[in-house]
């Protein structure tokens, strides 16, 4: 059986290949060279494709890095460098320097700042919500100076101090032997204050001004504030030795700069020789010197100027030289008003704020002057007792030029004209007086038998031989219904708000006494008990703190005559 | 082109076994032809790949062999009796009891399972080593040893029975 399978197996290996060698020979080659041609066009699409991935992953790269660049954050600019050389000899570190062991940054103690050795520490009072940041002293190299120690504040709960930064530098500055320990305070409604300033000072000695340039600080005196609030900046520069150059940049762009710059010693001296003019404000309390007041009809107050209403009393003026004013008084409340060229009116509810003519800047000239001279000028206006209601300074000189050359040169006082209460319909709600300047204007535009009464008793006071001068009847000035024989009867100070003295000289004996009376003759206090006073001079010492606030007279009752001296009480 | 030269160094003396085992396990002579040059295209185009050329022989039947399984599962069928007859005695000059004889054998063979009947044709037809054969079909060399002694034994009595069969009949 196994040579039946062995023939078979014999047989099946005669069989011819199923192809010739060179058959098989011819296809490899065919082979060969297609998979060359395959090869080629593979690689060539393999480095096609590469080059493509290539140029993606360029490009990619290319983006994010270019990216990355654009949006990297920015450095902040840096606020002018502080690369100031400080001169050697004049600055001294703070190892120098005493430390204050407590600095009061706020005058009403809401801050504290204590600073110990390297430390500094804040507190605040209780009802005050912080947050604060206080950094480390900075190091001061050689010859540079850097950042320096600061506090910021935030949330206070001050309504007019959003946000308190408080700079000071531990590293203390000596400048000219005194110690510059620095802080600052500034107060604004601004988030955030970016703070530069420039310190210049000189060199002592030398006429050479060293500039100097610092970021995040400020250098003034230790004593020395800026604040800036809502925008308007003030610095208390009147103990800084040194010159100040500051500028502040806030948020919003907005720089805000100044310098304050003192003269050398020798031009201080200079300047201090020569006597600047003064200029002298007169408290138009002192010159109601008149008590009487003068009562006008409703006719006669609209022919003096008075416009009057149902509702309000109105009256246009002269307030100083070249501004015409006017008030308007509705019910308890009287509105002040200045006009320029009749193009503007500038309201300002005036009822109790003292106002200075010397405030704004009106324009002023020699023409102006002689066309106002003749005008009316309201200076102050009260109630009956002489509580104030509006009132308003001037320069005593240019008062004394604007008064009637009819009127006693002499005399600087202010003539009362009452409107009473409810005259006209329900206005005024009280007693109002307009205290008048005496000019030209104001005696012609008065009723003339009151112009006349009041030359006649200011002519009676200044004449100096009263016995020969025919007496009038004294209806507004006290002092023409004097007749004791009293020299230098004065009350000072006057206006007075707690205590005052009375002086007076007599040339001969009396028995009398010395009372304050209002202006409704109503004794108030008896200053002086009925006493025998001797020839000679007198003085008393008043109290009147408990006296109410208004026009008083303190009058000398005798047994020879009167005398009698306005006086006013103020709080 | 050295590296043809090379690969026909070496292919030519295998061409024929290659053949034979190509004609012995294909179902058609297409399919041979095919499993031939496929065979040959392989073997060259992974030429660079082997190091020892004394591994030559094993190197193409292995590629002959796994080409064929992978004929074997695109086909899955085989061709009818009368092409493989045609593919494997057509060629041979013998009188028509021989061609009786090789076809009944033929169609025993197979029969036979796919290894045993690799590892005949590999050992009886293509004259390959044992240890050649074991590195086609994987596995110990016991193994191969087993299934050609196997696959004569099933051969021989495949064809035994046959004989039975027609004795029984002529009585």
């Amino acid at each position: 059986m196994n040579k039946r399978l062995d023939n078979y197996f014999e047989q099946v290996k005669k069989n011819p290949p199923l192809m010739d060698i060179e058959k098989v020979n011819q296809i490899i080659t065919e082979a060969e060279i297609k998979t060359e041609v395959e090869v080629e066009v593979k690689k060539g699409h393999r480095n096609f494709l590469k080059i493509i991935i290539i140029i993606i992953i360029m490009t990619t790269l290319f983006a994010v890095i270019l990216s990355v660049f654009l949006l990297w954050p920015k450095a902040p600019e840096e606020i002018p460098n502080s690369n100031y050389p400080i001169p050697k000899g004049i600055l001294q570190t703070a190892d120098s320097i005493p430390i204050k062991e407590e600095m009061n940054i706020n005058p009403d103690e809401d801050l504290i700042v204590v600073a110990n050795n390297n430390k500094i520490s804040v507190s605040a009072a209780d009802d005050l919500e912080t947050k604060v940041e206080v950094s480390g002293p900075d190091v001061i190299e050689s010859n540079t100076l850097k950042t320096s120690n600061y506090a910021i504040y935030n949330n206070l709960k001050n309504d007019s101090c959003d946000f308190q930064l408080i700079l000071f530098d531990k590293k203390a500055f000596i400048f000219n032997d005194k110690q510059n320990t620095i802080w600052l305070s500034i107060n604004s409604d601004q988030t955030k204050a970016l703070v530069s300033g420039e310190y210049r000072y000189t060199v002592p000695n030398k006429k050479e001004r060293v500039p100097m340039s610092f970021s995040g600080q400020y250098f003034i005196n230790p004593d020395s504030t800026l604040k800036i609030t809502n925008g308007i900046i003030s610095i208390d520069t009147s103990k800084a030795n040194h010159s100040v150059v500051y500028e502040f940049i806030l948020e919003n762009k907005q720089k805000i700069s100044g310098m304050y710059l003192p003269k050398p010693v020798e031009e201080e001296i200079l300047i201090s020789t020569i006597e600047k003019p003064k200029i002298e404000f007169v408290y138009t309390e002192q010159l109601m010197d008149s008590t009487h007041f003068i009562e006008l009809n409703r006719e006669e107050l609209e022919q003096f100027g008075f416009t009057l209403n149902d509702s309000s009393i109105f009256f246009r003026f002269l307030f100083n030289v070249g501004i015409q004013a006017f008030t308007k008084l509705k019910d308890n409340s009287m509105i002040f008003g200045v006009q320029t060229d009749g193009k503007k009116e500038r309201n300002e509810d005036n009822t109790v704020s003292n106002f200075k003519a010397e405030n704004f800047n009106f324009s002023r000239n020699k023409q102006d002057l002689e066309k106002y001279h003749k005008g009316k000028v309201l200076m102050l206006a009260t109630d009956e007792k002489g509580k104030t209601i509006l009132k308003m300074g001037m320069p005593k000189i240019r008062l004394e030029e604007m008064i009637s050359s009819k009127y006693s040169k002499n005399r600087l006082t202010l003539l009362p004209i009452v409107i009473k209460k409810n005259i006209f319909g329900d206005q005024p709600k009280q007693n109002v007086v307009y205290w008048f300047l005496p000019t030209d204007q104001f005696l012609s535009d008065l009723p003339k038998h009151i112009t006349v009464d009041l030359l006649n008793e200011i002519d009676y006071l200044d004449a100096k031989e009263k016995l020969g001068t025919e007496k009038p009847e004294c209806k507004y000035f006290d002092e023409c219904k004097n007749t004791l024989d009293v020299s230098n009867f004065k009350v000072f100070p006057n206006p007075a708000n707690s205590n005052a003295t009375v002086t007076f000289n007599l040339n001969e004996a009396i028995n009398g006494k010395i009372s304050l009376v209002d202006l409704t003759g109503r004794e108030r206090q008896v200053l002086q008990p009925q006493t025998q006073f001797s020839v000679g001079s007198h003085h008393f010492d008043l109290d009147v703190s408990d006296v109410p606030e208004g026009i008083y007279l303190i009058t000398l009752y005798s047994d020879k005559g009167i005398q009698t001296q306005r006086f006013i009480v103020t709080r | 082109m050295i590296k043809q030269a090379e690969f026909m160094k070496l292919y030519e003396p295998i061409h024929q076994r290659l053949s034979n085992y190509c004609r012995s396990m294909a179902s058609c002579r297409a399919d041979a032809e095919d499993l031939l040059n496929d065979t040959a295209l392989a073997a060259f185009e992974q030429f660079d790949k082997l190091e020892d050329a004394s591994a030559f022989a094993g190197y193409l039947f292995t590629i002959a062999s796994n080409l064929f399984k992978k004929q074997i599962r695109r086909k899955k069928f085989r061709g009818n009796y009368n092409e493989k007859e045609a593919l494997l005695i057509a060629d041979l000059n013998v009188d028509a009891e021989t061609r009786t004889e090789l076809s009944l054998i033929m169609q025993k063979i197979d029969m036979l399972p796919n290894l045993q009947r690799e590892a005949l044709i590999l050992f009886h037809i293509s004259d390959l080593p044992l240890e050649e054969i074991r590195k086609i079909q994987g596995g110990s060399l016991s193994a191969v040893k087993q299934r050609i002694k196997r696959g004569r034994e099933r051969l021989m009595q495949m064809l035994t029975e046959k004989q039975r069969q027609v004795v029984s009949l002529i009585l």
